[in-house]
């Protein structure tokens, strides 16, 4: 037995644009079925929540595609690729390739792995193929305690192309919310507009005012170039992130952070750089062949020091041997922000989202984050050439032989 | 005894020593690129673990005798992290005080200039400032040599079983020591056993020590990884690219679990000419030419190991009789070869460029193919040597 709620959420630039668009659904006069919104790059939230009984994981998925760069009141900050953050609550149950974080397990993949959403998200609450990964991000919960999932959309409405939102069957019950953000601060939100709901004959009950205020845990920040991130040259075998924090300065309530979750192909020295939190493939010495079965990566959160350049250094693994050589490209993409203590006790909440993911989780609940640089550099990493295996095994032998007899010729003559 | 030349020759030492030691805080302090051995960190991690109650294997990659962390506790007592470098030059010193004493049958000035290529060697002083351990096991290896040459057979044997229970490897020169004693008309069988049971004793009362305080863990990382461990990444061994691909590709792999077995014909080989010269200096002779071979044929091998054989050189160069342009070719061949490596070992690491093949491993089959030339080199030469010292008892 599953229930089915819907909520879309459409975020205009001002009040201007949103009377523009659908002035008379707004009002919720003369029997409208439907709401028409003329294309403008808003921002959209589809949420669709499903009461389920049944057996599944407390998971949290989340999709960012690496070509989407929203930054909305109503999307947290999702990292880069697709993310799958396991509660598995007692007794313990390592799942396979998962980092081990401080509150989750972690696994990650740089692409849309359906078969990896599959295994955690159940077909009878929502099909992987309905998903349009390719031009929304996802923020997929699944609360194995209240029995329910919530599946967040994130998209924008193309420039100039209609979208129409009428009742459908499958919605179950709809509610749509039109809203414009009011002299936003750093952490206050204020968005005005109207919330729609619809009857079970598919027309437009009634739309009322609604006025939101609440106070949000992410920024991005307007300076977010001003905190330069460089990958320094030549990378080489150990990749160095330089952060440029001279004009910063920081308050007694904050700090600035570095987090990352890489492959295991590369890793952090916790001795040399010693980090706050680190967690996954942290061995020192080990090629990535021999720890991806334990953990496809490593996390890290690493305090970084105002006033200052900060370096990063990484170390990339050896990686299997490919049959032609050449390099491995890894994307790394670290998040570098600033963390505040606030008094906002509530702040981890929102209508649109909750933190509990990524690095917030490793901060409390009133912590405010202003978001500096979010660059994706790439490293490449050499790998030897398969296909010269069998000259390598050969020669060395050889060598070895022949070097070996000519030394106990050596030895073994008198003069 | 000490003279004013050789006094001379140790203040010059210490000079260096000094001032390389001071330029390694300097910078470490003012560049990007540290001074300090990566393995140095490791050491005084370790001794923190140990300042703090708890084991040193508690650091990860930490994987000598206790006794190692040990010495660097001190770091922390005096919350300077430098003293064990300190501590590694005494030893290095120690080491040159202990080539000076052992080779009291050369001349004067001889004994001053094979001496030199210890205390002035410039590898020598970064690698003992820089904070690697090498000089510590140098000196104990040296010191049970001298003790062995004055007859106290005990304490040598004390000292050789510490050195082994310190790093695996000088265990390569019980068989030589062995049939140095045994055959040496004045010790024979007694002396042998006296040694044999010293070092059993003192190397297997380490090891119950250790392992009573730090358990399996001690057993496992001090000595067991040493023999299971695939050094997958790239150094000067012939053996890496072998080792890589071995790791990465174990089913398409044949013969690299025996990668042992040439070194070990080649070390124990080295033994037999004990039997050609019974002479003291002989013996220390074979001990260079055997740590050579060991290094040479090692699964790994890095600029550390070659510590390793330094501080046998001066012996060896006591007694050769190679010509100049002999040595100047030798020279010529091991520093070109290593430059050819270090080329290739420098675009991998620091321009991330992929000379896997044919460049590195070109490379280490270049230098490895020079460093048995030289080794073939001298034992030749110490056969000629011995030769010609026959012919003299002879006439």
């Amino acid at each position: 037995m599953t229930t089915k709620k819907t909520r879309i959420t459409v975020l205009f630039d001002n009040l201007q644009e949103l009377e523009q668009i659908a002035p008379d659904s707004q009002h919720g006069t003369n029997n409208s079925a439907s709401i028409l919104i003329k294309g403008s790059g808003q921002q959209v939230q589809y949420r669709t929540v499903v009461d389920y009984v049944g057996e599944f994981q407390h998971v949290r998925i989340t999709w960012k595609g690496s070509q989407n760069t929203r930054n909305s009141f109503l999307e947290a900050p999702l990292t880069e690729g697709l993310n799958v953050y396991i509660v598995t609550g007692e007794p313990f149950t390592h799942i396979k390739r998962a980092i081990d974080s401080a509150k989750y397990q972690l696994l990650h993949s740089g692409y849309f792995d359906k078969e990896l959403v599959r295994r955690f998200l159940p077909a009878e609450i929502f099909e992987v193929d309905d998903l349009d990964w390719q031009s929304k991000d996802y923020d997929i919960t699944l609360d194995s305690t209240k029995q329910r999932a919530q599946i967040d959309e994130f998209y924008e409405l193309e420039k100039d192309h209609d979208q129409i939102i009428q009742y459908l069957d499958s919605y179950g019950k709809l509610e749509v919310g039109l809203f414009f953000p009011e002299s936003p601060d750093e952490i206050d939100v204020h968005l005005n507009g109207a919330v729609c709901s619809w009857n079970s004959n598919g027309v437009i009950e009634q739309c009322r005012k609604t006025y939101l205020f609440y106070q949000r845990a992410h920024v991005t920040s307007p300076e977010s170039h001003g905190v330069p991130v460089d990958l320094l040259e030549p990378v080489g075998l150990h990749p160095t992130l330089s952060v440029d924090l001279r004009n910063r300065s920081s308050p007694d309530n904050c700090g600035y952070y570095f987090y990352l979750t890489t492959p295991a192909d590369l890793f952090l020295d916790k001795f040399q750089s010693n980090p706050i939190f680190i967690a996954g493939a942290t061995d020192l010495e080990a090629p990535e062949y021999a720890v991806t079965d334990s953990s496809w990566g490593i996390e890290m959160l690493l305090a970084l020091t105002p006033e200052k350049v900060n370096e990063v250094n990484l170390h990339t693994r050896y990686i299997r041997p490919q049959m032609l050589g050449g390099h491995k490209s890894v994307k790394i993409s670290p998040v570098i922000f600033q963390a505040c203590d606030t008094e906002y006790d509530n702040i981890h909440e929102n209508p649109f989202y909750s933190k509990s993911s990524g690095f917030d989780s490793l901060f409390t609940n009133n912590t405010h984050f202003n978001h500096l640089n979010t660059s994706t550099f790439t490293v490449n990493i050499p790998a030897a050439t398969a296909g010269a295996y069998d000259i390598i095994q050969v020669g060395t032998w050889a060598t070895l032989f022949f070097s070996t007899l000519y030394i106990l010729i050596k030895i073994f003559r008198k003069k | 005894m000490v003279t004013f030349s050789s006094r001379t020759l140790f203040f010059v030492a210490f000079v260096l020593r000094v001032g390389f030691f001071l330029y390694g805080i300097y910078q470490d302090e003012h560049f990007d690129v540290k001074y300090t051995d990566i393995d140095y960190f490791v050491f005084h991690d370790a001794a923190e673990y140990v300042f703090r109650g708890l084991s040193p294997f508690l650091r990860d990659t930490y994987r000598y005798t206790p006794l190692l962390s040990w010495l660097l506790v001190p770091n922390h007592y005096l919350n300077w992290i430098h003293f064990g470098k300190m501590l590694f030059v005494v030893f290095d010193l120690l080491t040159g005080a202990l080539i000076l004493a052992l080779l009291d049958s050369e001349t004067h000035r001889k004994r001053l200039v094979l001496s030199s290529i210890w205390l002035l060697n410039f590898m020598v002083i970064t690698i003992s400032t820089r904070g690697n351990a090498e000089s510590v096991l140098c000196f104990l290896i040296l010191l049970s040599l001298y003790c062995l040459r004055q007859g106290r057979y005990v304490v040598s044997g004390l000292i050789y079983g510490l050195s082994i229970h310190f790093k695996i490897y000088p265990i390569i020169y019980s068989i030589p020591i062995a049939a140095y004693v045994y055959f040496n008309q004045k010790a024979g069988l007694g002396a042998l056993l006296k040694i044999g049971t010293a070092t059993l004793f003192s190397l297997g009362s380490c090891c119950y020590g250790m392992y009573r305080l730090y358990g399996d863990e001690f057993l496992d990382q001090a000595y067991f990884y040493h023999l299971y461990r695939t050094d997958h990444r790239h150094n000067f061994s012939v053996f890496h690219m072998l080792l890589y691909f071995q790791s990465a590709l174990p089913d398409q792999s044949y013969g690299a679990q025996l990668a042992f077995l040439p070194q070990a014909l080649v070390t124990l080989g080295l033994s037999v000419l004990v039997l050609r010269n019974r002479s003291f200096l002989n013996l220390l002779c074979i001990l260079f030419l055997q740590t050579y071979a060991f290094v040479t044929f090692n699964k790994v091998c890095t600029s550390q190991y070659f510590i390793w054989y330094l501080n046998f050189l001066p012996f060896y160069l006591a007694r050769t009789q190679l010509s100049k342009t002999k040595g100047i070719c030798i020279a010529i061949a091991w520093s070109v070869t290593q430059a050819l490596w270090l080329l290739q070992g420098y675009l991998l690491e620091f321009k991330g460029r992929n000379v896997f093949f044919p460049g590195l491993f070109l490379a280490s089959i270049s230098f490895f193919l020079a460093n048995v030339w030289i080794l073939g080199q001298f034992i030749q030469d110490l056969a000629r040597s011995n030769a010609h010292i026959q012919q003299k008892k002879d006439i």
